[in-house]
């Protein structure tokens, strides 16, 4: 698989360690095609992205080039004007690994969506639509929005040469409605898996996601205050990702940008508590076989029953902070940089039961999804917006929405204040995240249910 | 890979319709580690022509979109023949496709950030502007800069349809991203501008110095807050022309989302009680990286009036959807323009007042108008003292907030924003911190 690319970039790595730096070549395709049904019309769209990361380590930092495509001549022509850099006397050594491997993955689920003919999946989607409109006739509109990803790298250096080809299909579910005042709103369902499996949809899934808009078309603004909550997994693996995640990527420990960085080794939570990342749940839209480093995929635990432990890691950064690699080198695209990125972020699973959970709550809230996060390494704030939460009186859920609030706290009195981790598990979030607000990549988050002392919400 | 090329092909094939975006775009950066150290240089060229083609079926229309790295005449023949089968079953009721335009004058490039990309200098520029940012860091005492990346870029873009339209455009952007730590806090700060010009080292620097003392400073909210909030500065910006999103108002103003029924917008109904209110699109502000001569499809950019004072007036609208709603197609989306009000900023700033200067992330619901945002940095107006603040959470709902809106008459211009340079709010919003 690609031994043509793996080739030919391989005969550029002796032209790019010409003056005795270490050197890599990073090949990127990614296809994908959407198809938008809602009540309107049906569009339907592909794109591409391709090109080839060249780069030459001096001993002291990176020296990158970049050409869209494949175009052999201009990589040559880079390789040669990379190969005149210079190895630095003063040098900080990076973790790479010498055992050879050459090999070629593959995650294309059980059915590979590209066996399945474009009408077929154009038809599919304006079934799936007509399905959802017909749950309710509350709905301003409804979208169907089917996306196919497939994601092809070929890494190569003086002793790997590996090649992965990754595929995704990924249904979005958007009801919208009206609340009484004239106001729009919206509430929406992603799923994925790597094959065409996941076109089967069942009814009741469009069900729930029609019936859910309803009620937040009725849901009112929440008094500002701090309430006993239970997290699903959707917001507990926001809480993982933007609340903590962040604040352990290697560069923002290097940089002194992270509170972690005082905590390796020391107590953050109770012994329930543990947080890992890694790309190795197949299934999870953060899931690969190897970084853009050439790096193969490893599970780090962030936190491990309580206890600050690993942060996550590219070459660079883990040589810088000296802590182990792992497999969280990743970039946008060939002309971006590679950082310490995360994967499926995710806090493990409990020995609670979630109904055990929601009983213990006499006057609270489940806090069901958001639409997103923000970081704060260096405060360890908490910055969730967009928060769809729900009243529970006596251990029971009302029914009565609130929507849009934003929950803020400080992420060591939240993560003290878990009371409860279930047992339940999921990894529902199929979404990208950024480097502040640029350098995107897929990721995935989720985790168990969590009961939570004295949320702040306003 | 040639432009050229790729057009006989579409023409020998004898298409429907079709149009072609060609586009260059090289970049430098340089990724700066601790204050000190590069960690990252790197230059890239990307080449790649989006094409549409369009099949008509009666009155109807379908197109579908692809884009090459190379004008490889085999490869352009299967990639159409694909896009072709999409088209088929894609149609919806047609629509004129922009002819021949005539482009407003607006300058998107500085000659001097092109002749860096052109001898080859990039490098150099980006280390000698590293440099002066590095030199204004040793005046500012106690604070490090811990985080620096700076980013050229110069896109040149060609677009060429079959209705005989050609438009070229050139662009450049300089990027600058910091984070002073100080302590146990940092501040974070980024800059997108068209030209040198506007990138002063020296004050960005101590811009972002100033605000990290301030963060380090600030009083944690702890209370509710209702009356009297005011925006400026890089908050106001993110309020009205956020990054990852569009502000509601601009959202509803929008023929596309009119179409689909998602918007609560009328031409020539009023949107807020507030008169003073008047919000345009202006894609002829020379240097800012929101101004552009035309849309993806070469349609012609348009100065807008989306509200003019409190009534919705036009919408912008792609050719498409310009004709499904029977209005003007109005080419891209420029700066974001609010007009001045007549109050000085030293009559908003009452006693009592919180201003907020920077969220931590502000993206708001653009369907539904709410919001809620951390404040990074805000002051508090209190007994003749400016107090910095944090970490409260501004709420609200940006539609209600507009009838009790009030304007400075002084006014500023930032990346995506152009207009007063303080706005106060007395309704639909609140600060709340525990």
């Amino acid at each position: 698989m690609h031994s043509d690319k793996k080739e030919f970039l391989a005969s550029l790595i002796p032209l790019l360690e010409k003056k005795g730096c270490y050197a890599e070549a990073l090949y990127i395709r990614d296809d994908s095609l959407g198809v938008n049904r809602d009540n309107t019309s049906v569009d339907v769209g592909k794109q591409r992205d391709e090109g080839v990361k060249l780069r030459v380590y001096d001993g002291e930092r990176w020296h990158e080039k970049g050409v869209s495509g494949w175009d052999e001549k201009a990589l040559t022509k880079a390789a040669k004007v990379l190969g005149k850099v210079k190895k630095q006397k003063k040098n900080v050594k990076l973790d790479i690994r010498e055992d050879p491997i050459n090999a070629d993955y593959k995650a294309l689920g059980k059915i590979d969506p590209t066996t399945i003919p474009l009408d077929e999946k154009i038809t599919t989607v304006k079934k799936l639509h007509e399905q959802f409109l017909g749950t309710s006739k509350k709905l301003v509109n409804a979208r169907v929005y089917y996306s196919e990803m497939r994601e092809t790298k070929v890494f190569v250096n003086r002793h790997r040469k590996l090649s992965q080809v990754i595929s995704g299909c990924h249904f979005v579910l958007i009801a919208f409605v009206q609340s009484p005042d004239g106001d729009l709103r919206y509430h929406y369902k992603s799923l994925f898996d790597h094959g065409w499996e996941r076109s089967k949809i069942p009814k009741k899934i469009l069900n729930e996601v029609a019936k859910f808009a309803e009620r937040v078309a009725q849901a009112e603004k929440l008094k500002p205050g701090k309430y006993t909550c239970l997290l699903t997994p959707a917001m507990s693996g926001l809480l993982a990702h933007e609340s903590f995640g962040h604040g352990m990527e290697a560069d923002t420990i290097f940089k002194d940008r992270a509170k972690a960085a005082d905590y390796f080794g020391k107590r953050l939570a109770s012994e329930k508590v543990s947080i890992a990342d890694g790309p190795l749940m197949l299934g999870t839209h953060g899931f690969f076989f190897f970084d853009d480093e050439g790096f193969r995929a490893t599970k780090t635990y962030m936190i491990k029953k309580g206890i600050v432990t690993h942060p996550i890691t590219d070459a660079y950064n883990a040589a810088r902070v000296k802590k182990p690699r792992s497999s969280n080198g990743r970039c946008e695209s060939f002309d971006r940089k590679i950082f310490a990125r995360m994967t499926t972020t995710y806090f493990e699973p409990g020995k609670s039961s979630k109904d055990a959970m929601l009983k213990r709550i006499k006057d609270g809230l489940i806090l069901h999804e958001s639409s997103g996060g923000m970081e704060d390494p260096k405060g360890w704030g908490i910055q969730i917006q967009g928060v769809i939460a729900e009243e529970v009186k006596k251990g029971k859920p009302t029914g009565k929405l609130f929507y849009e609030a934003g929950m803020t706290g400080y992420l060591p009195d939240v993560l003290k204040n878990i009371k409860a981790v279930s047992k339940e598990f999921d990894i529902p979030g199929t979404g990208r995240c950024g480097k502040g607000h640029h350098d995107w990549v897929r990721v995935a988050e989720g985790g168990p249910y969590l009961l939570i002392d004295e949320v702040v919400l306003s | 890979m040639k432009a050229a090329k790729i057009v006989k092909e579409l023409k020998r094939l004898k298409l429907d319709a079709w149009s072609v975006l060609f586009q260059e775009q090289e970049k430098s950066t340089l990724h700066l580690t601790k204050g000190e150290a590069i960690e990252t240089s790197m230059d890239t060229k990307r080449v790649q022509a989006e094409i549409t083609v369009y099949k008509r079926s009666g009155t109807f229309l379908g197109d579908s979109k692809f884009i090459l790295f190379t004008d490889d005449t085999a490869t352009i023949k299967a990639e159409v023949k694909d896009a072709l089968i999409i088209a088929n079953e894609s149609t919806k009721p047609g629509w004129p496709l922009p002819k021949k335009q005539r482009y407003g004058k607006v300058v998107t490039f500085d000659a001097k950030i092109v002749k860096a990309f052109e001898k080859g200098d990039t490098e150099k520029l980006n280390l000698k502007l590293w440099k002066a940012m590095r030199a204004a860091t040793k005046k500012e005492k106690g604070i490090k800069l811990n985080h620096a990346e700076l980013h050229l870029t110069r896109t040149q873009n060609t677009i060429v349809n079959s209705e005989g339209l050609k438009g070229k455009n050139e662009a450049t952007i300089l990027f600058v991203e910091a984070i002073m730590t100080i302590k146990k806090q940092e501040f974070h700060n980024a800059l997108t501008v068209g030209t040198l010009k506007d990138f002063s080292p020296k004050l960005f620097i101590k811009e972002t110095a100033d605000s990290a003392r301030d963060v380090l400073a600030a009083r944690k909210w702890k209370r509710v807050h209702e009356k009297g909030i005011l925006l400026s500065g890089i908050a106001l910006r993110d309020f009205w022309a956020p990054d990852l999103t569009m502000t509601p108002v601009v959202a509803h103003a929008n023929a596309q989302a009119k179409h689909r029924h998602l918007s609560r917008f009328d031409r020539g109904q009023r949107v807020t009680k507030n008169k003073g209110f008047t919000l345009m699109s202006d894609p002829f502000i020379s240097h800012n990286p929101a101004s552009g001569k035309f849309d993806v499809e070469g349609t012609a950019s348009k100065k807008l009036s989306l509200v003019e004072k409190g009534v919705c007036k036009e919408f912008v609208a792609n050719q498409r959807y310009a004709h499904y709603l029977g209005v003007p197609p109005t080419g891209a989306l420029g700066v974001i323009s609010l007009s001045k009000g007549k109050e000085k900023v030293k009559d908003l700033r009452e006693q009592g007042v919180v201003e907020i200067v920077s969220f931590s992330s502000f993206v708001p619901n653009s369907l539904s108008g709410d919001f809620s945002a951390e404040i990074r940095l805000g002051y508090l107006y209190e007994k003749g003292k400016k107090i910095p603040i944090r970490g409260a959470m501004f709420t609200g709902n940006v539609f209600t907030m507009l009838d009790a809106m009030r304007l400075s008459k002084e006014g500023m211009e930032m990346e995506r924003y152009k207009g007063p340079a303080v706005v106060r709010f007395d309704e639909g919003c609140h600060l709340a911190g525990f």
